[in-house]
């Protein structure tokens, strides 16, 4: 029984570790609103500071975002050397209660099963409520989050947790800082994480980042851990080719009595297929609210302007208004990360829009925003 | 008297050539205009939209404001009755620019029909001609209309883009316009922020009084909510 606990809980490990961490994926929702992960690949993992597997894996992560309703999945298969197999799943739901993307708090559920030679090793499940908000730029949030569940490993206990955090990013980096407490059975812990991500050369086309290193770390405290445990995780991603990129991860993670899985130290690698954006900390394109976020440029001697737009965090940037004759057309990113399009427009007031990544249309940022007479609103540009 | 007749008929005669010509050069602008909904209007739409455009361009009219605005709809997915709604508001509010400023550019009354849209008055456009004698009001009309869409009081916006408008050539209304904008965006109420900056090219923060000829000052707008 215990071999089996250690083995789901080594199950979970790989789980969490091998596609996206839940709670931070729904804290920074995903650009695109459906995705999925494979990962396949050799993992050692020491448990109590023994050797105790050499082991072939196989994961997957699928997330999908619809409306204010967002989900992930995970599933894990491993063999190991023995030739034993097991796998372990989670999914993770939520739903926002607000419209308004600067507002990130929901209502989540969360559960998990592990299994051990077909027989089930662990159960959990949860539901907390998040409260957060970020920045109207979208570079910066802060949140907090409490919940209570129940887990099933060797025997039946009630969870809660309390915690806290803050992030800030760009285009091309990631840092976040959370504390939080937990109680589950008779175990009480506090605990102070930092995560950080850095993508320096951002992604391809199809939004897969060309290079991530990351990592995790935290310092955790309670009578029964005898003092302080403190753990570090590291991450690398390296792009080969389009959507497959080789993954590597060293280090140790906690035990997580939420999931009744146990900490662990490891190094893994393995071969990652991405299907939708990934691996880079990414945030919803936002459109800023920043003045000058639109300008045109003076006329060529074609008559043909500039149209320049800064917009953030997007893959792709349409324009739409009465010099498009209200066609969309695709916008170019410039070396500096603005968006551009160069065609005709006459001296006067116009009206415009832009969309991000096939999103919502809306006024064009920075720009005077007017009711328009369909129930809309539009950009109003001025061009001498 | 025979000379005078021939005269007569002669003078008669170039006065129909110029007006068959006139209505000929609208119709062909019209028309080119009209084309654009080819492939993206219902056949319905157009037609209705081809007959408001028809006594548009008859008033000697720009034709290509109602497609614009039509084009816009289509690509809201508005219905066809609310955009010929909309379209006939922009064919009536371009006879009101024409009769509040006289002999305009196209570009004068498209400019003029924003402002109009955004809240401005016949009034507040006449007086911008008067005070801005010679001046093509393209510029002047489009950054009054932005910045009445911004918050802005019509009749402060108005007073201060003349008082600009005196000052600046369309470079500095144009950045004073941006700055005031600006300010807005950033939580200042739109009456203070058209009423104690003045943009010049080089001074951008310089404070100097706007106003000329004020009246009785007015309760400031609310300001827009930001995206």
């Amino acid at each position: 029984m215990r071999s089996c606990v250690r083995v789901a809980g080594l199950l979970a490990l790989l789980a969490s570790v091998s596609g996206p961490n839940a709670l931070h994926a729904q804290m920074i929702p995903q650009p695109a609103t459906k995705g999925a992960l494979f990962e396949g690949g050799i993992a050692s993992i020491k448990v109590d500071g023994y050797a105790l597997a050499t082991l072939t894996s196989l994961g997957s992560s699928l997330w999908g975002r619809s409306g204010r309703f967002a989900g992930i999945g995970t599933a894990t298969l491993a063999r190991f050397e023995t030739g034993s197999a097991t796998g372990y799943g989670e999914v993770h739901g939520s739903f926002a209660l607000s419209a308004d993307p600067r507002n990130i708090s929901a209502v989540r559920a969360d559960a998990g099963a592990g299994a051990y030679r077909g027989e089930a090793s662990s159960r959990y499940g949860e539901a907390s409520l998040t409260l957060g908000r970020s920045s109207t730029s979208g570079t910066s949030s802060v949140w907090i989050d409490a919940g209570v569940g129940s887990v099933d490993a060797i025997s039946t206990q009630n969870t809660s947790h309390a915690r806290m955090g803050v992030s800030v990013r760009s285009a091309s980096a990631m840092l976040g800082a959370e504390v939080g407490t937990l109680a589950s059975g008779s175990l009480r812990y506090g605990e102070a994480v930092v995560h950080a991500q850095l993508a320096p050369f951002g992604t391809d086309p199809s939004g897969v980042a060309r290079l991530v290193i990351g990592g995790d770390g935290g310092v955790r405290s309670s009578d029964e851990l005898e003092g302080r445990q403190a753990w570090a995780m590291g991450v690398a991603t390296v792009q080969i080719v389009g959507r497959v990129s080789i993954v590597g991860y060293a280090g140790a993670q906690p035990a997580d009595p939420t999931r009744g899985t146990l900490g662990a130290a490891y190094t893994s690698i393995g071969l990652r297929v991405a299907l939708g954006p990934s691996g880079a900390p990414r945030a919803p394109p936002v459109i800023s609210a920043v003045s000058h976020g639109t300008s045109v440029s003076a006329a060529a001697d074609d008559g043909r302007r500039m149209i320049t737009v800064v917009l953030e965090n997007a893959r792709s940037v349409e324009i739409m208004g009465d010099v498009t004759s209200w066609l969309p057309l695709p916008m170019t990113r410039s070396t500096t990360g603005k968006w551009q399009i160069r065609i005709p427009v006459a001296e006067g007031s116009h009206r415009l829009e832009v969309r991000a990544d096939s999103g919502s249309w809306v006024p064009a940022p920075g720009l005077p925003v007017a009711a328009d007479e369909f129930g809309g609103s539009v950009g109003i540009l001025v061009v001498q | 008297m025979m000379k005078r007749l021939l005269d007569t008929v002669a003078i008669s005669f170039a006065a129909v050539a110029i007006v068959v010509g006139g209505a000929s050069v609208a119709n062909a602008q019209g028309i080119g205009a009209l084309r654009q909904l080819d492939g993206r209007a219902s056949a319905s739409l157009k037609a209705q939209v081809t007959a408001v455009a028809d006594s548009v361009a008859r008033a000697g009219l720009p034709v290509a404001p109602l497609v614009d605005k039509t084009l816009e709809g289509i690509s809201k997915g508005a219905d066809d009755n609310r955009i010929m709604v909309a379209v006939r508001g922009v064919a009536n509010d371009l006879g009101v620019a024409r009769r509040a400023l006289g002999p305009s550019s196209d570009n004068e009354l498209s400019a003029a029909v924003a402002a109009l849209r955004a809240g401005s008055t016949p009034a507040g456009l006449t007086r911008l001609r008067k005070e801005l004698p010679g001046r093509q009001l393209v510029v002047p009309l489009s950054v009054l209309a932005s910045l009445i869409v911004d918050g802005a009081p019509a009749p402060s916006a108005i007073v201060a883009v003349v008082a600009n408008a005196r000052q600046n050539d369309d470079t500095g209304l144009l950045a004073y316009g941006r700055s005031v904008s600006h300010d807005i965006a950033g939580g200042v109420a739109p009456l203070t922020a058209i009423t104690t900056m003045q943009a010049t090219p080089n001074s951008v923060n310089s404070f100097k009084p706007a106003l000329t000829g004020a009246s009785a000052p007015l309760p400031a707008a609310a300001p827009k909510p930001k995206p």
